[in-house]
């Protein structure tokens, strides 16, 4: 075996560990042509979870969404809704982007049928905002980003959907839906705690609509 | 709740799947070594009635005219009395399920799939009259008995031709008994695994111009538990009470008149409920059903080339369940009345030509508790005309067109055409291309049905709107699974067919039926979750998926080893699947997600629709000894692994864990008469106890039973 490749190879994990750090803890809005693309998994990011049950048996929640900044890998706090410093946000299965109707930024989205790891560069055209006629990315099954299962009850990512973001300070990013359950399990179990959602995403901080 | 992957029951049906396959092997090699033992028995004609091709028996369901089955141009099968009773079968579902072709599927009921098409593509019919009442599409098909009738027509392919809507995948008669002796009496009774008993009596009278015969049938069970952490019982408990009579009589030498009348109804009780964060929730539930129905039939033989039949239908379905909880009592109710009246004439041409033309009108109405004005009616005007051509012996050509004009739907127009070839021997060819439709019915466009035990909701497409908006005004839509606005006007199904069937002899103890077909089904009507509700079930709409097609083979050989024993193999292969999604597939616009990873699909690694097994059998072995009297029926069914639901979020059929290990059910019944009056009967249903309560709850396992019968005439 080629012995240099040992050696180089722990460097590399440092560089590319730096380079995620730096991103991550970036919070500027500026557009940086020298940063690297930032990819990251969310997991169980809570949703409006269910926190109990009426007197008639249905779940009661928060009925509030819970917002995320794509560019600084973090949650933000309900005082952020009115700021541009989230860009996508969720309550159950609606999705909401930071423009239109739903923020006072310049967020946009699109859903596009793809796998994740093919898609190369975000769309020149065909975004769309929050508005009167629906999200940007639709709700209800089969629209966005999820299917509906009535023979288990559960709600699981479509395969191939790619939900593309351009996030309120106009940068791009493209999100795949994993899961909605604590535990990430394959097929839901009837005790499975919905309403938390994982994704993955890259974000490219340089304001270009390439991912490489 | 869903757990494909238990050991358990993985174990259980690769036994079962074994041992079928060595039962199938010996049932083989003991058909190969049976002509040798039954070359010297050479019986000519068989007297057992399980082979009805070797007796004159004369059908009427594809033709809507007597015609006998060997010289009938439509594929037909029938099932006599005899056959049935030394089954040992009660109701009509189980019958069915021990065929070649038809798979017992449960969707509100136990419905029949027939050509790979869900049960409500099939008519069901009592003497030519149909039997209304379907909930979700399903007509259940346990509430009809088969104690007391003479034969079970079963025609394959569509019938819209003749019979108009529903006659899509095929068709179902029912022909009940008729007075025969001066005067006769039977009674029954049955003991059955699950408290489950049947008594039954009838009683007949002829006379020189008159015979009247009435059946009443008490069936009754205490349920069955197959998951004992789930509060209430898998299966209710219940309790049905049918009662039929059918009189004619000739009033002249050329005038006859028929009645057929029955009344049935079904009490059925359940407690069931939930745990809700470890608080026991349970509600009674009571389920009431009945449905009773009169057809007169005035027949007149003019002259010997013309007769008319003056038929007359009206009958009536209702539901009422009700569901007692801590907060109140809540009652659903559901009724529907059907009234038909019909002319037809049937012309004799000479020796090559038969002609029947009819027409009818049928009103129908629904009221139910939630249908906006409480009620809905609408009405049919309908005109068939059929020839039957018999150019020279060995071709026969029938042709039929019917024309429907509905309230809703206007003009209807479903041709069919069919051609039979006959050979000096036994060999007979049919093909037949026809057209099929199903126009919604009222529970698809009216109805607005919540299942007080299971939750779920369904809405008629045609207040789908409304209903919806309604729901979630009262906070009962926690997310939308389509957007409510979307929903628009539904169009009757139509199918267009193709089938092409041969019936050989191979030698005087094998008769062999091959059948293929061949269905385009646009249109297709299916339920469609809409939204989901705070408890975790649905409201569901109709909606037309647009196109798709079911295709195979059906093939059933039967065999006489000897005068007493035989031997009857089913089998089907089956494809049925969504154009749309095939469509999809090839513009590469479908993927599945396996270990975290999304995948393009391609068309092979499609599955079809849900619920259709590609691989289906069937085995009866009839054995008799008539020294002592004694009769053994052993009847199989089998399936192959169907889909049951999607798990990886592309909505179709793709991953090994979507689909149900395919199973099997093996029933026995052993008879012995006693100087033809009296009739011991026990048996096992679900012999090897097959059980599946996640995905098959409607088998309860094991069941023995052992019933005594008496009749005198």
């Amino acid at each position: 075996m080629d012995s240099t490749m040992f050696k180089s190879l722990p460097t590399l994990t440092i560089a590319i560990l730096l380079s995620f750090m730096f991103s991550a803890c970036d919070s500027s809005t500026s557009v940086d042509p020298g940063e690297d693309v930032v990819s990251q998994r969310v997991l169980e990011l809570p949703a409006d979870p269910i926190t109990g049950f009426a007197p008639d048996g249905r779940p009661i929640g928060a009925g509030i969404f819970t917002y995320y900044s794509l560019r600084s890998n973090e949650v933000l706090t309900q005082a952020d809704s009115s700021s541009t410093a989230w860009d996508i946000a969720f309550k159950g299965t609606t999705i909401i982007v930071n423009g239109g109707n739903s923020g006072p930024g310049n967020g946009a989205a699109q859903v596009i049928n793809g796998v994740f790891s093919d898609v190369m560069a975000a769309p020149e055209g065909g975004w769309t905002q929050d508005g009167e006629n629906g999200k940007a990315i639709p709700v209800g099954s089969g629209n966005g980003w999820y299917n509906y299962e009535p023979a288990t009850n559960a709600i699981t990512p479509i395969p191939g959907r790619v939900l593309m973001i351009r996030t309120a300070d106009g940068r791009f990013a493209k999100i795949s839906m994993i899961n909605y359950y604590k535990g990430l399990p394959e097929v839901p179990a009837p005790d499975s705690q919905s309403r938390y959602v994982t994704f993955d995403y890259v974000f490219q901080p340089d304001g270009s609509k390439s991912f490489e | 709740m869903i757990d494909m992957n238990d050991s358990n029951s993985g174990i259980n049906a690769e036994v079962l799947t074994q041992l079928s396959r060595f039962l199938l092997s010996l049932l083989l090699t003991f058909c190969a070594i049976a002509p040798a033992l039954a070359q010297n028995s050479e019986t000519g004609s068989a007297k057992d009635s399980l082979w009805t091709i070797e007796l004159p028996v004369m059908v009427v369901t594809a033709t809507k005219s007597e015609i006998s089955l060997r010289d009938v141009p439509i594929p037909t099968k029938v099932l006599l009395a005899d056959q049935i009773k030394k089954r040992g079968v009660l109701r009509l579902s189980d019958l069915l399920a021990e065929e070649p072709g038809m798979l017992q599927v449960h969707y509100f009921g136990s419905g029949i799939q027939l050509q790979g098409f869900d049960s409500e593509y099939t008519l069901i019919l009592i003497d030519g009259q149909p039997v209304v009442g379907r909930n979700g599409g399903t007509l259940d098909l346990d509430r009809l008995s088969v104690s007391d009738i003479e034969s079970v027509e079963i025609v394959q392919g569509p019938s819209s031709s003749l019979y108009g809507s529903e006659a899509l995948a095929g068709v179902i008669n029912l022909r009940s008994k008729r007075a025969v002796s001066t005067w006769g009496a039977d009674a029954s009774y049955r003991v059955q695994t699950n408290g489950t008993r049947n008594t039954s009596f009838s009683g007949e009278s002829r006379r020189d111009w008159v015979g009247i015969r009435f059946n009443y049938e008490r069936f009754e069970s205490d349920g069955y538990d197959l998951s004992k952490d789930v509060i209430g019982l898998t299966g209710p408990g219940f309790t049905t009470h049918t009662f039929s009579t059918r009189i004619d009589t000739d009033l002249t030498p050329k005038v006859s008149l028929g009645l057929t009348a029955r009344l049935a109804d079904e009490n059925q009780t359940n407690t069931i409920g939930f745990d809700q964060s470890g608080v026991q929730l349970t509600f009674d539930e009571k389920a009431d059903q009945r449905d009773w129905s009169l057809s007169p039939e005035l027949s007149w033989r003019i002259n010997t080339q013309n007769k008319v039949f003056f038929r007359g239908h009206a009958s009536e379905f209702e539901t009422q369940s009700v569901l007692v909880d801590p907060g109140g009592t809540s009652t659903i109710a559901f009724n529907q009345e059907y009234r038909k009246a019909e002319i037809q004439h049937d012309l004799v041409l000479g020796n090559s030509l038969f002609v029947s033309t009819g027409g009818g009108v049928i009103s129908e109405q629904v009221r139910a508790d939630r249908i906006a004005g409480d009620s809905r009616s609408n009405e049919t005007t309908y005109a068939y005309t059929q020839q039957q051509w018999f150019p020279v012996d060995a071709l026969q050509l029938t042709t039929s067109v019917r024309l429907d004009n509905h309230t809703d739907y206007g003009t209807w127009l479903s041709p069919k055409g069919a051609v039979m070839f006959k050979s000096q021997g036994s060999t007979r060819i049919r093909a037949s291309v026809g057209t099929g439709f199903k126009a919604p019915s009222f529970q698809q466009l009216y109805m607005d049905f919540t299942n007080a035990v299971a939750g779920y909701t369904v809405v008629g497409a045609a207040d789908a709107s409304s209903a919806v908006q309604n729901l979630d005004d009262l906070g009962q839509i926690q997310v939308y699974l389509t957007d409510p606005t979307s929903f628009s006007g539904i169009l009757p199904e139509s199918s267009l067919a193709f089938n092409l069937s041969s019936d050989f002899d191979v030698t005087s103890y094998v008769h062999v039926h091959v059948g293929l077909f061949r269905n385009n089904v646009k249109d297709l009507i299916e339920t469609l979750p809409v939204a989901a509700k705070p408890n975790g079930q649905n409201v569901f709409t109709y909606v037309n998926l647009n196109r798709i097609y079911t295709q195979g083979l059906t093939t059933e050989i039967r065999y006489q080893t000897t005068e007493n024993l035989s031997l009857t193999l089913g089998y089907q292969l089956l494809e049925a699947k969504d154009r749309n999604v095939l469509d999809e597939i090839e513009r590469g616009n479908v993927f599945s997600r396996r270990n975290g990873k999304d995948f393009r699909l391609d068309r092979s690694d499609y599955g079809g629709l849900m619920n259709r097994s590609r691989h289906s059998g069937t085995v009866q072995i009839a054995y008799r000894l008539p020294e002592s009297q004694l009769d053994v029926r052993i009847r199989g069914s089998m399936r192959s692994r169907y889909g049951f639901g999607d798990r990886n979020g592309n909505l179709i059929l793709d991953a090994d864990n979507e689909y149900v290990a395919g199973y099997s059910v093996w029933n026995a019944t052993l008879s012995k008469s006693i100087r033809s009056r009296i009739l011991i009967q026990s048996g096992i249903n679900n012999l090897f106890g097959y059980k599946n309560p996640e995905f098959v709850p409607s088998l309860s396992g094991r069941q023995f039973f052992t019933g005594l019968s008496f009749s005198i005439n």
